[in-house]
C-alpha cells in the first residue's frame, strides 16, 4: 500500500524563506534551495513551496527557487501562492513543480480549479484550505489569511470536491506557528467527508502530534514547518519515530 | 545520445535534471528528424491521455517513434508516457493508443477504501528479480506515483513491476527493450536515478 507522508512546507518571501506565528509576524529562517537539499537528504517524501506575497515578482523570485532546487533535488515539488491561470501553472510546472496548490482563486472562481484539472488531470491541482474559528464556526479564509469568506468549511469542502481538486491541503490558521497540535477534529470531519488525499498542515510542536494526525484523522499526509526550523526534529528523526509506532512510512 | 521527447505534456526538465546529476548527454526531440542520432528514447508525460496522443500527432512524433521502436533500441515511457503505448485508453473518453504493449489504461477503481488519485511512495515488486534495469534496487523499495489511471497489459508475461494500491496493478511493464513505468523515477530520489543509471547502461 501507498505510505504516509511527511512534508515539510517552505514559505517563501521575496525568494528568501520565513516563517510566522498565524500568518504574522514573519521571520527569516534562511535560504529555501538550501533547505531543500537538507530534507532531501533527511528523507523527506515532498516538499511544498508556497510564495506568501503571491505578487508577479514573488512568483519571479518563487519559480527561480524552484528552477534550482529541482536541480539536485529529484523528489516531488508542490508550489503554490497566488495561482489563478492556466499559464501561471504551466509556468510552474516547467520550472520543476509537480503540483500546485491552490487557495483564493478556489473560493473566488471554482471553476478554475475545473479547467486546471482538464488540463493537468487532478493530481496535479490541490485545493489549500485556510480556515479559521469565527464567533465559534470555522470560516474559510483567503489572501494568505486575510480576508474572511461566508463559507463555512464542511461546506466549502463539500462545495469545492464538485470541482474534482486531486488532494487537500487543510490548514488551521490559529494554530500556524503555534506548536499546540493540530485540529484533528476539523482533519478527521474532512478526511470522512471526501475520498481524495487530505495533508495536515498548522500547528505541529511534537512528533506526537504527526502520529495524531495518522492514527486519529487518519490523513494521507502531514505538513509542518517550524518543528523543522525551530526545533532539533528532522524529517528523518520522524520518520523514525513514527515507523516505531507503527505508521506505514517509506 | 538519450533523446527526451518534449510535447508538451508537463515536466521535461524534471527528466533532463535528472539525466543531468548522472553526467550523461541528451539533446531534447521536438522534431522526426531528430530521432537520427537517438540510442536511448525517454517518453515522459504529466497529464491527460488523450491530449497526450493528440500532442503527439499534431508535432508528426508518432511514426517516428514507431519507427525507433522497431530498431530494438531501449526506450522508456514515464507515467502517460506508459499509458499511450497501449491499445485504449479511456480517460477523458475512448482514445486509441499506439498499441505497442497490448493492453487497456483504466481508472482505479475504488475498493479496499482507497482514495484517488494515488499519490505518493509506494513499494514495487520486481516479477522477474534480479532485473539489470533494478541492479542496486531491492524488490520492495519505494517509488514515486501519482496517478488516477493505470495500464492493464493484456499479456501476463509483459509485467515487469506490480504494487498494491486497493489491489495489484502494473507498476512497470516491459516488451524487449521497450520499458515504461507509472512510477516517476526522476521524483524518487537515489533509487529513482539509479533505476535511470541502469536504463542506460542497456
Amino acid at each position: 500500500m501507498v505510505k504516509k507522508r511527511i512534508i515539510p512546507c517552505l514559505l517563501l518571501k521575496n525568494g528568501r524563506m520565513v516563517k510566522g506565528k498565524q500568518f504574522k509576524d514573519y521571520r527569516d529562517t534562511g535560504n529555501p534551495v538550501s533547505a531543500a537539499k537538507v530534507y532531501n537528504a533527511q528523507s523527506a517524501d515532498e516538499l511544498i513551496f508556497i510564495d506568501i506575497e503571491a505578487s508577479k515578482e514573488g512568483r519571479i523570485a518563487l519559480k527561480s527557487v524552484i528552477e534550482k532546487a529541482s536541480e539536485e533535488v529529484f523528489m516531488p515539488f508542490c508550489v503554490g501562492g497566488g495561482i489563478n491561470s492556466i499559464e501561471i501553472i504551466s509556468e510552474l510546472l516547467l520550472a520543476g513543480a509537480d503540483k500546485v496548490s491552490i487557495c483564493t482563486a478556489a473560493v473566488e472562481n471554482p471553476d478554475f480549479i475545473k479547467e486546471a484539472v482538464s488540463v493537468f488531470g487532478s493530481q496535479c491541482i490541490v485545493v489549500c484550505i485556510d480556515y479559521k474559528m469565527v464567533d465559534g464556526v470555522a470560516k474559510v479564509f483567503t489572501h494568505c489569511g486575510t480576508k474572511c469568506t461566508d463559507w463555512e468549511v464542511m461546506n466549502y469542502v463539500e462545495h469545492i470536491m464538485k470541482y474534482e481538486p486531486g488532494e487537500l491541503l487543510v490548514h488551521c490558521i490559529e494554530r500556524d506557528g503555534m506548536q499546540t497540535g493540530y485540529d484533528l477534529e476539523t482533519l478527521t470531519a474532512i478526511n470522512k467527508m471526501v475520498n481524495v488525499p487530505v495533508i495536515a498542515m498548522g500547528g505541529v510542536g511534537s512528533l506526537d502530534d504527526f502520529k495524531n494526525a495518522f492514527e486519529i484523522a487518519d490523513v494521507s499526509a502531514v505538513s509542518a514547518a517550524s518543528i523543522f526550523h525551530f526545533t532539533d526534529q528532522s524529517p528523518i528523526k520522524a520518520n523514525f519515530y513514527l515507523k516505531s509506532k507503527g505508521i506505514r512510512l517509506r | 545520445m538519450i533523446g527526451i521527447i518534449d510535447y508538451k505534456m508537463g515536466n521535461v526538465k524534471s527528466v533532463t535534471n535528472a539525466v543531468d546529476i548522472l553526467g550523461e548527454e541528451y539533446f531534447i526531440v521536438r522534431a522526426p528528424e531528430d530521432f537520427q542520432l537517438v540510442d536511448h528514447l525517454i517518453l515522459p508525460g504529466v497529464g491527460n491521455f488523450g491530449k497526450g496522443i493528440e500532442n503527439l500527432k499534431n508535432e508528426n512524433l508518432i511514426d517516428p517513434i514507431l519507427n525507433y521502436l522497431q530498431q530494438d533500441k531501449p526506450f522508456l515511457g514515464i507515467c502517460v508516457g506508459m499509458q499511450i503505448l497501449s491499445t485504449i485508453g479511456f480517460e477523458g473518453g475512448e482514445c486509441k493508443g499506439l498499441n505497442v504493449i497490448p493492453g487497456t489504461v483504466q481508472k482505479f477503481q475504488v475498493v479496499n477504501n482507497i482514495r484517488i488519485p494515488h499519490v505518493g511512495w509506494n513499494s514495487i515488486k520486481i516479477e522477474n528479480d534480479p532485473h539489470r534495469l533494478f541492479d542496486g534496487i531491492a524488490s520492495g523499495s519505494d517509488f514515486y506515483f501519482t496517478h488516477s489511471y493505470h495500464f492493464v497489459p493484456d499479456h501476463q508475461e509483459d509485467w515487469l513491476c506490480s504494487t498494491e494500491y486497493g489491489y495489484t496493478f502494473a507498476s512497470a511493464i516491459q516488451k524487449n527493450k521497450i520499458i515504461a513505468t507509472q512510477f516517476h523515477p526522476e521524483k524518487s530520489q537515489d533509487k529513482g536515478l539509479r533505476f535511470l543509471s541502469n536504463f542506460f547502461r542497456m
